[in-house]
């Protein structure tokens, strides 16, 4: 017997109907030469600017995004690219500061309602220099502020269990 | 003022452009310097707002030179009452081609037996730069204040502007920020930069404008100001209680890529600020610290109510025997309080203004939990409602 047929049997059927019409997420359809990843183990890496790691901790503001990203947090995949390589293109590359990479899976990520994709290939890729195995977060279907509060916190607790990927040099 | 730098002989008339009188009424005193702004925003009509940092310069600049040449004349004697007053400038009207600013003084310095040294500061800088353009020298003898000034002059230029003196003259004297880069001397490590400092004010020189600074890690930097109005903040800030009130110095201070900050050229603004928040002091203190653009260069500087504020919750938090949070600054200036574990996290937000947000969510239990608390009680009451296991 379905989950939802066993609900409306003994009387549960608001919350039987709720259950059978939540379709999940509802994600932009991908660009054209966007790929979306799959693959429950690879990485999604994510540089994190020195005043938002301290105390062995990094902040949830990790996964915040600002108004220049429009819902796409960029980051590396790690099929692509190395924890350290994709340090060394942020600081080296575009000169910007950073205390070391962290990573959250693929597998996490759609646990936590959302996606990795891909979008170095694509139209829709920053304008150069790109990062190596260019990637996103995707934010873009997530419109109450609550949601977006429980992603950001729950790719924070994966991300500190985790530890980081690759830790900068003091 | 060393001998050798000493008025130039010029005595000739501030020029002043042909039909700007005609524009102001008779008791509006004359146009007051011959200058010039050209290139890059300055010839895409109207003065641009970015812009009016040279003016504020400029007017910096007669302020110390005036000063410099009332001292040479009046060695050991205090600058006469309202001296500065006297020489403020005032935008008359902004004149095409490409901006010609027309400034005015709004009465004379009218010292008994002396001459207007407004208007000789003026001819003087006129002089100063067209050796500094000729020979990339500042004038010697000047005091520390007016160099500070003179390298002021042109900071806020792009690349292809010009902040040109005697403007009307057959000869110009055009200022660009290569030229700049050059006075600086940008070859060497030490370099000058616009920020924000952290401390306490150890001393203070009334007389002389200066000061010294004791960052939070011991360091005494010396320091000077040039906006007499300034005293009185400074000498407020010298007297706070030393154990828990800061201040943070929007400031001009020379950088040495290996040292660090070697000495406070001049001084903006001065705000003070209490931290009693022990174990999290260290931390808070390098965060008031923190400069426009940090992070990704969109970083606002943290504001002093938050910080203050985030200070008192600790006290309070502190008081349950809560372990120390982590504590990041936020993009938009305010500050977030954090604890983590094995499958939880727990935060608690203060915005700029001071607004609060708490969170916490458990992926263990599945627990969620997002408040406003009006206050610090029914914030401490959330924190405690969550405990992370020993984290807090």
């Amino acid at each position: 017997m379905a989950l939802t047929s066993w609900l409306s049997s003994w009387g549960g059927t608001a919350l039987a109907a709720e259950i059978s019409e939540d379709p999940g997420p509802v994600f932009e359809p991908l660009h054209a030469g966007e790929e979306l990843l799959v693959d429950p183990d690879e990485r999604y890496l994510r540089q994190c600017t020195p005043m938002h790691f301290s105390n062995g901790q990094v902040s949830e503001l990790l996964f915040k995004q600002s108004s220049q990203d429009g819902g796409k947090l960029s980051g590396s995949r790690s099929s692509r690219c190395t924890p350290e390589e994709a340090y060394e293109f942020r600081v080296n590359t575009l000169g910007k500061p950073s205390a070391g990479t962290w990573g959250v899976t693929v597998g996490d990520v759609i646990g936590a309602l959302s996606r990795v994709v891909d979008d170095s290939g694509s139209e829709s890729a920053p304008s150069p220099p790109i990062p190596p195995g260019h990637a996103y977060l995707d934010f873009r279907h997530v419109k109450a502020k609550a949601d977006e509060r429980r992603l950001r916190s729950t790719l924070t607790i994966i991300a500190n269990r985790s530890g980081p990927a690759f830790l900068a040099e003091v | 003022m060393a001998e050798s730098n000493e008025m130039p002989a010029s005595q000739r008339e501030v020029s002043v452009p042909p039909d700007s009188v005609q524009d102001m009424a008779q008791d509006v005193p004359v146009p007051y310097a011959d200058l010039k702004l050209s290139g890059g925003r300055f010839d895409h009509g109207g003065f641009p707002l970015a812009g009016m940092a040279e003016l504020a310069n400029y007017q910096r600049l007669v302020f110390e030179v005036a000063r410099d040449l009332w001292r040479q004349a009046n060695p050991g004697k205090r600058l006469p009452r309202r001296f500065d007053d006297k020489l403020n400038l005032s935008m008359t009207e902004f004149r095409a081609g490409s901006v010609i600013p027309v400034m005015s003084r709004n009465s004379p310095l009218d010292i008994p037996g002396s001459p207007d040294y407004g208007d000789q500061a003026v001819r003087y800088i006129e002089e100063a730069f067209a050796r500094i353009v000729s020979e990339n020298e500042l004038p010697g003898g000047i005091s520390y204040a007016a160099a500070v000034a003179f390298k002021r002059i042109g900071s806020s230029l792009g690349e292809h502007e010009l902040f040109q003196f005697r403007a009307s003259s057959e000869n110009p004297v055009k200022y660009s920020k290569k030229l700049r880069q050059r006075l600086l001397g940008h070859d060497t490590n030490v370099e000058s930069r616009d920020g924000l400092l952290v401390g306490q004010i150890r001393s203070l020189d009334s007389f002389e404008k200066k000061f010294v600074l004791r960052t939070p890690s011991g360091d005494d930097i010396e320091g000077s100001y040039a906006d007499a109005q300034l005293f009185e903040d400074l000498h407020e800030a010298h007297k706070l209680p030393e154990s828990t009130t800061l201040i943070r110095l929007a400031c001009t201070y020379q950088y040495d890529v290996e040292a660090g900050v070697q000495k406070i050229e001049d001084v903006d603004s001065v705000t003070p600020f209490r931290i009693e928040a022990a174990g999290l002091s260290e931390r808070l203190v390098t965060l008031a610290g923190l400069e426009d653009g940090w992070g990704d260069g969109d970083g606002q500087p943290v504001s002093l109510p938050t910080l203050e504020f985030v200070s008192k919750i600790w006290q309070a938090l502190e008081a349950q025997a809560t372990q120390p949070p982590a504590i990041f600054p936020t993009e938009e200036g305010g500050l977030q309080m954090e604890w983590v574990n094995q499958t939880a996290h727990l935060q608690v937000a203060v915005d700029p203004e001071v607004a609060l947000e708490v969170y916490f969510l458990d992926t263990g239990t599945g627990e969620e939990d997002f408040d406003e608390p009006d206050g610090i009680d029914k914030l401490v009451e959330f924190v405690g409602r969550h405990s992370l296991g020993g984290r807090n």
